[in-house]
């Protein structure tokens, strides 16, 4: 096997086996380490303040679906505008209020394939910020900047052609919403 | 025996290899009990969807053929509930929207208006027109489930196979390919439901509510330049200069606008975005989205000067209802009232910042698209009439008229009841015509929200 090359020095051989054990480690590690693009989250439905506090005592239904939306709003538009961010939840309960989609926040939400960073299981992986917070109760409380928008998408991705029939109502930040 | 370097490669490579291919195999184990796990779950769903589909067609056509009217009653919840779960798990499969949207809608309206008419009848023999509707619900239904059939048979000849579990779990979203072998099978199902007739009845899912067009928007066209002269004089500048106005883009759907920025600094974050409404020039909504950084005025001020402002702008007759403070701004929200009754429906909400009590923010929304000037009924029942219909377990707190809006956005005439029963606290709707308690709400407390009624 190694005939042509002559004897490998031992060195090699060591070398090999060093440089294999530190990538099967790293690598392993990198699964569980809190900001690893890799990671794996074995506990999707961990408690957002972290503890048990008498804030979690109240926990109930609104705050449920608070917590739920902010989620995918921050994995959705963590870089948007607060503009965009509220558009996103209204879009959401906007979903929950039509015939075609499901009739829960949490059934809109994990429909198949309809929220990417749902999909990839992004929204797992960064708590929701302050403003993601605040973006999800005002679109709770009913504010509907996007006028009654089923669906947003960025322009400069790639989308299903089928998106770009529906009626487009406006763009907030780098999403267009439509109907 | 002595080893030769050479042998030792080998000896090394070769258990190197053998791990890594117990380790494969390990993996594709393991990838092979999820993607059962996940078929189980989607089958699960399919079987669950197809099974209800069948008992709504069932349901449907008993309805058709009773004459018992409290049979009915239990057949319209029926009806109600196995419409909703055939809806329910129908979203739980791995589809495009576009090949479930319509036998969605379908089952979301049968369920919802089963409900309406259970609540309605009251055990009353159902009218000429509701028959003639479940009729047309029940060949839709037959035709939905021919389909359906169709779809199952693929299922069991291996045809079909829930492509995301064959084609490996993809993180992307597959919005460019449409045309798996599921897709195309339900699309099938959906094509039925190209003429589904319009469904009228008081429910959240009755076809009025989507088509409903702006009552508020009164006035004649403007244009761009009325809409920036508009904007200007409404926002709240807190004496600021306003800086230029550019009308960012127009928008379509329910109220045509006209979206405009003022600058009020240089980062891309640092504006004011209004929009005003082609129609009449009524501002939809603004929105200045500087961060407030500490709080000098108490929410009762703030409260007042939403009230202000609203006055200041030509809006009279709001009166708050609710507020609720959030990292240093207060929203209130505000309802219209007629002649002493609260007129729920007419919503508007105002923020303010805790810090100098600028406004910040006006949503008005679901204003423009309800208000009108309503014409009351004579309420047939006295204040005290309508106390005595309250439990009596209930201790009655305040009370006030009000018009509140039915799940499908009819309107009625109620005594409103905030009362106590124990620890918390309730919100009861008495109809002023006919004495029914219309609706109950339980007040949620919140830390940092406040009932202002």
């Amino acid at each position: 096997m190694f005939k042509g090359l002559g004897k490998p020095p031992r060195n090699y051989v060591v070398f090999g086996f060093i440089l294999i054990l530190f990538i099967t480690v790293a690598g392993y590690f990198s699964l569980f380490h809190p900001v690893s693009p890799f990671r794996v989250s074995s506990l999707p439905f961990k408690s957002p303040g972290g503890g048990a506090g008498v804030a979690e005592a109240q926990a109930d239904a609104y705050s449920d679906n608070l917590w739920l939306m902010a989620r995918v709003i921050q994995g959705e538009a963590a870089g948007e505008p607060f503009l965009g961010k509220v558009a996103i939840g209204a879009v959401l309960m906007n979903r929950v209020q039509n015939a075609s989609f499901p009739n829960t926040l949490a059934g809109v939400i994990f429909e198949p394939y309809a929220f990417e960073s749902v999909s990839n299981g992004l929204i797992w992986q960064s708590e929701p910020s302050d403003e993601s917070v605040q973006a999800a109760q005002s679109a709770l409380s009913g504010w509907d900047p996007t006028y009654g928008s089923l669906f947003f998408w960025n322009p400069s991705k790639p989308v299903s052609p089928w998106m770009w029939t529906r009626q487009i109502v406006t763009q907030i930040g780098n999403h267009v919403f439509a109907r | 025996m002595k080893w030769s370097r050479q042998t030792l490669a080998i000896a090394a490579l070769s258990v190197l290899w053998g791990l890594t291919a117990l380790w494969g195999i390990g993996q594709l184990n393991a990838r092979r009990q999820a993607d059962a796990l996940l078929q189980n779950k989607y089958n699960r769903a399919f079987y669950e969807s197809l099974q209800r589909t069948k008992n709504v067609e069932a349901l449907l056509s008993k309805g058709l053929a009773s004459a018992n009217t409290e049979q009915m009653d239990t057949l319209f919840s029926d009806l109600w509930y196995n419409a909703n779960a055939a809806q329910e798990n129908l979203h739980q499969l791995p589809l495009s929207h576009n090949v479930v949207a319509r036998t969605s809608k379908f089952l979301a309206q049968v369920g919802d208006y089963a409900y309406s008419l259970a609540k309605r009848n009251r055990s009353q023999p159902l009218s000429d027109k509701d028959w003639k509707t479940m009729q047309r619900l029940y060949s839709t239904a037959v035709s939905v489930n021919r389909q359906m059939a169709l779809v199952d048979r693929e299922a069991r000849t291996g045809r079909l196979r829930w492509k995301e579990v064959t084609g490996g779990l993809s993180s992307r979203l597959p919005r460019q390919s449409l045309t798996t072998a599921a897709d195309q099978s339900f699309r099938r199902v959906d094509a039925q439901l190209q003429e589904v007739p319009v469904l009228l009845y008081d429910g959240p899912f009755s076809d009025h509510i989507q088509r409903r067009t702006p009552l508020g928007l009164t006035g004649d066209m403007i244009t761009s330049g009325q809409a920036q002269q508009i904007a200007r004089r409404f926002v709240d500048f807190a004496g600021t200069a306003p800086g230029s106005a550019k009308v960012v883009r127009n928008i379509g759907g329910k109220i045509p606008a006209y979206s405009i920025e003022f600058r009020t600094g240089t980062k891309t974050a640092d504006v004011i975005r209004v929009d005003v409404s082609k129609k009449g020039g009524h501002v939809v909504y603004y929105l200045n989205s500087r961060s407030v950084p500490q709080v000098k005025i108490s929410d009762d001020r703030a409260r007042i000067l939403a009230q202000n402002f609203l006055t200041s702008r030509g809006i009279k007759n709001m009166v708050p209802t609710y507020t609720l403070r959030e990292r240093n701004i207060l929203f209130v929200n505000f309802a219209y009232k007629q002649d002493n009754v609260i007129v729920y429906p007419d919503l508007m909400k105002v923020q303010v910042a805790l810090d100098n009590g600028q406004i910040l923010g006006y949503e008005a929304l679901g204003f423009l698209m309800s208000h009108h000037r309503r014409d009351l009924p004579a309420p047939k029942l006295t204040m005290e009439q309508a106390r005595a219909k309250v439990s009596p377990r209930l201790q009655v707190l305040s009370e006030r008229m009000a018009v509140v809006p039915t799940t499908g956005l009819n309107e009625v005439l109620t005594y409103e009841f905030k009362a106590r029963l124990g620890e918390d606290t309730f919100l009861v709707y008495i109809n002023a015509l006919t004495g029914d308690e219309e609706r109950i709400f339980k007040l949620i407390r919140l830390p940092n929200g406040t009932l202002t009624l």
